[in-house]
């Protein structure tokens, strides 16, 4: 072991330590996702491996482990589609033809890519990570080509492209590939690699701090009524970047422990003292990408106005392709472009800013930054500056947080006097006070960092154990036991913060296959709609359940009868004297991942039958059905069963569910069979045929509507029919957005339903006790249990009051 | 060549380091990373070079891998220079 000869194996074996504290504590926090948990524990074996090597082999190893690291992600044969379109790049760049040449090929098969990334094709999962790995570092490595006199071999060629974290961090595209050659192996490997173990705590940090932010700090735009609640608002958005700061810092802490001595990232850019200075601090990568490729060569084209026209017209052009750029990045990763009035005005409010701050710093070189007391009150004007722009960055639209204001106009006023007073006394005083250029700070010995390191991850693993956060109280319990929810997006993504981020993250990509590959889903855990027992039908409905099947689904048993219903034969006509339920809904109702006889439905009956009363349940329910599809099958085929009762369940799911079912069906031109529904959707100028997100936007702002009229149509189908309308809403495992359940609860009452609201079914039980697995948020047996029990208390036999479903059937 | 080196090192001292000792400002003292001279001040360590010096740099050359150290440059000029011999 050459790390041992010269002394460093107890150094490597003290790293390797922290690493696995850190890998610990991830796992406990659920940070990131279960596809990163595996990602760093592949990285633990490889830094181990890797230190034992000598080192004309340790890069090698590297873009080994680093493709191996895609296939435990990705799967073989994503993993295979995307390493052999990366190579494929590559070779392009290499083609024995001129430059020019290359250039020219490089940019056709790029619009080619990108005409297939508008039209989905391929595996939805392969494109954000190819996107990440080529999408900025293809311009770099081209440039480097054309400009730099490095050599370059094809392993550093793949170890550029194919870097270990991107499979886990989309976020991460931007890294040079002269810093990165340049930094590999130039000190003691231990020295950068316990850096790397202390980048990667710092953004363990940033995402609990992240979560902080998110679960305490961040207020629904509805909610904001008084100048509190426009303060929250306000700076509630810039504190959710620590997202994106935190997941650089693991991305590039992995890239360290592996000897790439990366510069600094994302450095305490809270405590940025100028607007160049944040720019210098937030987003190093990004910055020093646009110094090359945009503000360099266009300050080269336009020196002959003058130094301070060019530097105004180069500092302008990096704000307009930092906009242009982040729209390309969007396309890449998602799909599609998003195009807001708020994003370009954000844009150019902080280039206008950046003009005037670069144009001062340059009156001014030499002199050293502003130090003591006027430099914190420059950090405080620069602060309430960027979170004041941020807010506006991320609110849904220019409009909404335009709006906001209203509810203190003065808070403008206020928070403006504060900026340009803070800014007028911090130069006031600074210009007098004693200016030095502060000394480097020397490196602390490496025994000491580790120990330092260690201890603060042994902290943050022991403060987030159950035994002891138990024993703090309830308040810091709950606090740490939220600090551990990694189901954030789910819960309030409806009306807060979207920002630019909060879009492309990961964990809330509009990308179901890479989010459910990152959670460590089995290749075999199908949808419904990918098993034999889905017979897919051409008309509004999509598809049903096939007759007489029985396929194992989601690791249990799932069969139908004879007229496609889960659970056990039936007579169509009713027996004399049997109540009969119609259970109406989706995959938790159907009973995805359990099995015949331990869905809720199934449960319930047994429980309706035990004291000898002749009950039905017969469980419609049909994974993956929206609203209106629930309603057409009422129409042809529940009715038809003579149903005393009909039971729809309900999440707040159904209102989105609804939207992107009807989107499809206009996108594939399908016909609506409910005229009212089509008068709806028509009313928001939709095009049969046009792009699912297109209609799906438009459909959008009329979604509650749409919502209502299905049900009112649902309540009036069953009355008609002699049937007792039901709704019962059944929170999902992820939690439900307290606003849209109330006004879920109201619609459906108002429809004419007997609402049942199950809203507490699961307290007392953490989501893991009840889930089907990490990767998949139906209820397990334990959950249909709770469901079953508590349909008995609320809608059982014996039960008194207004839902006495005996009651109700008598009093239609 | 050592007119070249004294040039770029008295501006970087003149314009950038003020008050601080030319013996603290090595050949090899990292320009870029320790934030002595950052994007702007390149661009006028440029403009000084090509005007003192009589050669064009170009902007892909303002990096780290050129204009990193002192040193960097240095190579960079005499290559420039040698070339336009």
């Amino acid at each position: 072991m050459p790390g041992a000869v010269n002394g460093a194996g107890p150094r490597i074996l003290a790293v390797a330590a922290q690493l696995g504290l850190a890998i610990w504590i991830v796992h406990r926090y659920q940070l990131e996702s279960q596809g990163f948990l595996h990602l760093l524990i592949l990285a633990w074996i490889g830094f181990l491996v890797h230190a034992t090597l000598s080192k004309k082999w340790r890069l090698p190893f590297f873009v080994g482990l680093s493709l191996a690291g895609i296939v435990l992600v990705l799967g073989w044969t994503n993993a295979g589609i995307l390493v052999g379109s990366g190579v494929a790049l590559l070779v392009l760049c290499h083609l024995p033809i001129s430059w020019r040449a290359r250039i020219g090929l490089l940019l056709a098969v790029v619009v080619l890519l990108a005409w297939a990334r508008s039209q989905n094709l391929g595996p939805e999962a392969v494109w954000p990570i190819l996107a990440s790995m080529f999408m900025f570092r293809l311009i770099l490595y081209v440039l480097d080509l054309r400009h730099s006199r490095l050599e370059i071999t094809p392993t550093w060629s793949l170890a550029y492209f194919f870097l270990l974290p991107n499979v886990c961090f989309p976020l991460f595209p931007v890294v040079d590939f002269k810093k990165l050659r340049a930094g590999y192996l130039v000190e003691e490997s231990s020295k950068t690699s316990q850096r790397g173990i202390e980048w990667i705590f710092r953004g363990i940090v940033h995402l609990l701090l992240y979560r902080a932010a998110y679960q305490f700090l961040t207020v629904d735009p509805s909610r904001v009524e008084d100048a509190g609640a426009l303060l929250r608002y306000l700076f509630s958005a810039f504190p959710l970047y620590l997202k994106v700061s935190g997941t650089f810092h693991l991305a590039v802490g992995m890239l360290l422990l592996f000897g790439f001595d990366l510069p600094a990232t994302h450095n305490r850019y809270f405590l940025a003292s100028s607007l160049t200075d944040f720019w210098r601090r937030i987003n190093v990568y990004w910055k020093d990408f646009m110094l090359r490729v945009v503000f360099y060569p266009c300050h080269d084209r336009a020196r002959r106005l003058g130094p301070t026209p060019a530097l105004i017209v180069a500092t302008v052009a990096v704000f307009v392709a930092s906009w242009l750029l982040h729209a390309y990045q969007t396309f890449w990763l998602t799909g599609s472009t998003f195009w807001a009035w708020n994003d370009f005005l954000f844009w150019m409010l902080l280039g206008a800013g950046m003009v005037v701050n670069v144009r001062w710093e340059d009156r001014r070189r030499g002199r050293p930054p502003a130090v003591g007391w006027p430099r914190w009150l420059r950090i405080v004007a620069v602060f309430v500056s960027i979170n004041v722009l941020w807010s506006m960055w991320t609110a849904e639209s220019l409009g909404q947080w335009w709006r906001l204001w209203s509810v203190a106009p003065w808070l403008s006023w206020v928070l403006g006097l504060l900026v340009a007073g803070l800014v007028v006394i911090s130069f006031v005083f600074s210009s007098r006070a004693e200016v030095r250029r502060p000394e480097p700070r020397a490196q602390r010995p490496f025994w000491f960092r580790a120990a330092a390191t260690g201890s603060g991850l042994a902290a943050v693993l022991f403060a987030g154990s159950p035994e002891v956060y138990a024993r703090l109280g309830s308040a810091p319990a709950e606090i740490v036991e939220a600090l551990k929810t990694s189901r954030l997006q789910q819960r309030d993504a409806y009306a807060l913060v979207r920002g630019y981020y909060e879009r492309l993250s990961p964990a809330s990509l509009r990308n179901p296959a890479l989010r459910e590959l990152y959670r460590g889903k089995p290749e075999d855990w199908l949808r419904l709609a990918e098993t034999e027992i889905w017979r897919p039908l051409d008309d509004f409905l999509g598809g049903e359940l096939a007759s007489s099947q029985r396929i194992h689904f989601k690791g249990a048993a799932l069969s139908t009868n004879r007229w496609g219903l889960r659970g056990s034969e039936v007579a169509r006509a009713k027996p004399d004297g049997t109540v009969r339920i119609a259970l109406l809904g989706s995959s938790h109702t159907m009973g995805s991942g359990v099995g015949d006889q331990e869905t809720f439905a199934s449960l319930y009956e047994a429980g309706l039958r035990a004291d000898g009363d002749d009950y039905e349940v017969l469980n419609f329910a049909v994974a993956g059905y929206s609203v209106p599809q629930v309603l057409l099958q009422l129409e042809g085929k529940v009715l038809r069963f003579e149903p005393d009762v009909v039971i729809k369940i309900g999440h707040t799911h159904d209102l989105d569910k609804s939207i992107r079912y009807l989107a499809s069906v206009v996108h594939d031109r399908r016909s609506i069979p409910f005229r009212e529904l089509r008068e709806l959707i028509d009313e928001a100028g939709t095009v049969a045929g046009e792009a699912r997100s297109v209609v799906e936007r438009k459909l959008r702002p009329l979604r509650w509507e749409i919502l209502a009229w299905t049900y009112s149509a649902l309540v009036e189908r069953c009355h008609a029919a002699g049937v007792v309308p039901i709704f019962v809403f059944l929170p999902l495992l992820e939690g439900d957005r307290g606003a849209d359940i109330d006004r879920l609860l109201t619609t459906t009452a108002e429809a004419g339903f007997q609402v049942v609201n199950l809203r507490d079914v699961y307290d007392g039980h953490r989501e893991s006790e009840l889930r089907l697995a990490p990767w998949d948020l139906h209820p397990n047996v334990t959950a249909h249990r709770l469901i079953a029990d508590r349909l008995l208390r609320r809608l059982g036999s014996e039960t008194r009051g207004l839902e006495s479903l005996e009651r109700l059937v008598d009093d239609r | 060549m050592s007119t070249i080196r004294d040039t770029v090192r008295s501006f970087i001292l003149r314009e950038y380091l003020p008050g601080v000792a030319p013996e603290e400002l090595g050949d090899d003292t990292e320009l870029i990373e320790s934030g002595i001279v950052n994007s702007i001040a390149r661009l006028r360590l440029r403009a000084f070079l090509e005007e003192e010096l009589d050669v064009e740099l170009a902007g892909h050359e303002l990096d780290f891998e050129h204009f990193g150290t002192v040193e960097r440059i240095v190579r960079l000029l005499r290559s420039k220079l040698e070339a336009s011999r």
